[in-house]
């Protein structure tokens, strides 16, 4: 498996052959296993999306019967949920990296570890057999709102198993990251002077282990409405509907900031390597990370505005919602700030932190307009909404999950890949993506609704324009593979480090020994971002 | 062992050992069977008032978390900062009922 730049030492040389990989319980190569299983279901993911793109190009049908497309977009979301966006890269980077970054040679439980991927596999076996199984994939939408989840014929109740088993997996990670920060971090390495990545796997973490198990509830209790008919949420059993959004938001809101801070923690870390210089307001990145966390709890109800809850209430979640805008604009700000007059060098990942920062501002800013009470009830459900949130999760965390795979690449790989080809890529996901998802912002507002296979002719041009966006997204991603795949094999040797960063895994040899560390990592005083260290 | 393979302990831990007896443990589970049976009894003593019915079964409940938590997983001879973790949890499950009590009661 180890086709990798291998140094004798390093952890790919140690063991050999399948089960040395699946059943190991060092970080390393579980964040690997990760990483080739979330990125496998990634691309099913896309390729689910690009039909429905294909589907959408003309009014009227063009690939598929309605019903099949809602199940495309059911099963598409899921997917990109479920197994792609939530453990994507606390799972992957975090795994891989966080030991490393806090100076320790594992995880707290390596075995709980290597358990945590075995539940993703099996929840994602899950997912898999509602195609193959009874009526199809689920065709709910990946929020399964009941009452139409209890009735529905589709295959609800395996898709609600497989979310409640991934939940685990998530659990699993969260805690295991909250006890390495707290227990196993080298002796000189205080809380602030923990890089920020480590921060925001902290407080990421807090919420894995504590909103996770309220969606698991609820989702069993859909199986129990099901399979038992016990009247939980739906009205003809004397259920009650809005109950469930409660209980689903509670639960999915803060999820989001699962997708969004540690794709943050990752911008916080490339722009001090690449500006070559410390971040600016490393505290403030710090609370706000933490605060996030906290206010993102509160504001659930921001989803639920058109669904007959209560005016005063909404009036409240409206309020509270611009509160958690706050702590995400201070970090923007200490970005940029950061930037400012630093000897900026522009390679392949700041790049990808540029776009990040770009589109994360749209969503942020089009967050807003679906925050704001007024103006959601005009654009909840449309095409706005899908755009928003592809820009936050899609342009924003998915963008700094590559920017992540082209810095530590050489870390994790040892190789070096063709920049020029990297940055070829890259434009094209750049330019696609901005063409795919800025028309669905506008044909949104000009109420285009969500979740439907047809649309009014009036919608054509800009629905032509979104699904040619797609085919250039699709080329750069195919590029930027086929890129990473040539290096993993060809690539020029990369040593320690290739950016001249100053955080910890960047002492160690590329790939790093089985124990992390071949010598003792230096620590600065004077905070992880020390670039007079030298 | 290494210095830092050393487990650490934080400053002010009573991670002592503090064996408590089988006897202790018991009357803490023989206290739990009793709360979960009131919690039965509230439920189907059909009390009228059913608004109370779920308060009384929801104070239950937590004091039920709260034994557990302090006994069996032992917060009560931990370190502060662990009780702090456990008291901003119960905080944030009460602002999720408040937030969501604002829904229902204003409807
Ligand atoms: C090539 C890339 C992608 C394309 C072409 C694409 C396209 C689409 C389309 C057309 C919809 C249906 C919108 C509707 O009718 O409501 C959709 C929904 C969705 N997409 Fe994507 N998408 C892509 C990537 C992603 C990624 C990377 C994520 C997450 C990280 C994501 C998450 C979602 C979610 C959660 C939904 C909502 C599903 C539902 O309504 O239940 N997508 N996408
Ligand atoms: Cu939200």
């Amino acid at each position: 498996m180890s086709i990798a730049a291998s140094h004798p030492s390093s952890f790919y040389a140690d063991k050999r052959g399948i089960l040395s990989w699946i059943f190991s319980t060092d970080h390393k190569r579980i964040g690997l296993l990760y990483f080739y299983a979330i990125f496998a279901f990634f691309l099913v993911g896309v390729v689910l999306g690009l039909l429905m793109r294909l589907e959408l190009i003309a009014p009227g049908r063009t690939i598929m019967e309605p019903q099949i497309y809602n199940q495309v977009f059911t099963l598409h979301g899921v997917i990109m949920i479920f197994l792609f966006i939530i453990p994507v890269i606390p799972a992957i980077f975090g795994n891989f990296f966080l030991p490393i970054m806090i100076g320790t040679d594992d995880v707290a439980f390596p075995k709980i570890n290597l358990l945590s991927w075995w539940i993703y596999v099996i929840g994602a076996i899950f997912a898999l057999l509602t195609l193959v199984v009874g009526d199809g994939p689920a065709d709910t939408g990946w929020t399964f709102y009941a009452p139409y989840s209890v009735k529905t014929g589709t295959n609800v109740t395996l898709a609600v198993l497989a979310a409640f088993i991934l939940g685990f997996s998530s659990i699993l990670t969260g805690l295991n990251f909250i006890v390495t920060i707290h227990r196993l971090r080298a002796p000189e390495m205080s809380w602030f002077r923990m890089p920020l990545f480590a921060w925001a796997l902290y407080a990421t973490s807090w919420i894995q282990l504590l909103a996770t198990p309220i969606v698991g509830i609820t989702l069993l209790m859909i199986v129990a409405e099901r399979v038992f008919g016990i009247g939980l949420f739906d009205p003809a059993l004397g259920g009650d509907p809005i109950l469930y959004q409660h209980l689903f938001w509670i639960y999915s809101h803060p999820a989001v900031y699962i997708m969004v801070l540690p794709a943050m923690g990752i911008i916080s870390e490339m722009i001090p390597t690449f500006a070559k210089r410390t971040i600016f307001g490393y505290r403030a990145i710090v609370w706000s990370s933490l605060a996030i966390a906290f206010i993102g709890y509160f504001v659930w109800g921001h989803h639920m505005f058109t669904s007959g809850m209560s005016g005063p209430a909404r009036v409240v979640f409206s309020l509270l919602t611009f509160l958690v805008a706050v702590p995400s604009a201070i970090k923007v700000f200490n970005w940029v700030a950061t930037l400012y007059q630093g000897s900026i060098d522009v390679r392949t990942p700041l790049l990808y932190t540029m776009a990040f920062i770009f589109q994360f501002l749209i969503g942020g800013l089009t967050g807003l307009v679906n925050g704001a009470l007024a103006t959601d009830v005009h654009v909840h459900d449309t095409y706005f909404v899908v755009g928003h949130f592809h820009y936050v999760m899609f342009g924003g965390t998915a963008f700094a999950f590559f920017g992540a795979m082209h810095y530590w690449f050489p870390k994790m790989f040892g190789r070096m890949y063709n920049e020029r080809t990297a940055n070829t890529a890259f434009t094209l996901l750049f330019i696609g993506f901005n063409i795919l998802y800025f028309p669905m912002l506008v044909v949104g507002i000009m109420g285009m609704p969500r979740r439907y296979y047809d649309y009014l002719p009036e919608f054509h041009l800009p629905n032509v324009i979104s699904t040619i966006g797609s085919w250039i997204l699709a080329a750069g991603l195919i590029l930027m593979i086929a890129n990473l795949i040539v290096a993993r094999r060809k690539g020029a040797i990369a040593g320690r480090n290739p950016w001249g960063g100053v955080t910890l895994e960047w002492q160690t040899p590329s790939p790093p020994p089985q124990h992390n560390f071949d010598e003792t990592p230096r620590l600065s005083e004077k905070g992880p971002y020390d670039f007079d260290l030298k | 062992m290494a210095e830092k393979d050393k487990p650490r302990i934080l400053p002010g831990d009573k991670t002592g050992p503090h064996i408590v007896s089988y006897r202790f443990h018991f009357g803490i589970w023989l206290g739990l069977i009793i709360l979960t049976a009131m919690t039965v009894l509230v439920s189907v003593m059909g009390i009228s008032l059913i608004a109370f019915s779920v308060i009384t079964a929801l104070f239950i409940a937590s004091a039920k978390a709260w034994v557990v938590a302090s006994y069996f997983m032992h917060l009560k001879w931990d370190h502060i900062t662990y009780r702090i973790m456990g008291g901003i949890v119960m905080l944030l499950f009460l602002v999720f009922i408040i937030l969501t009590g604002i829904d229902y009661l204003t409807r």
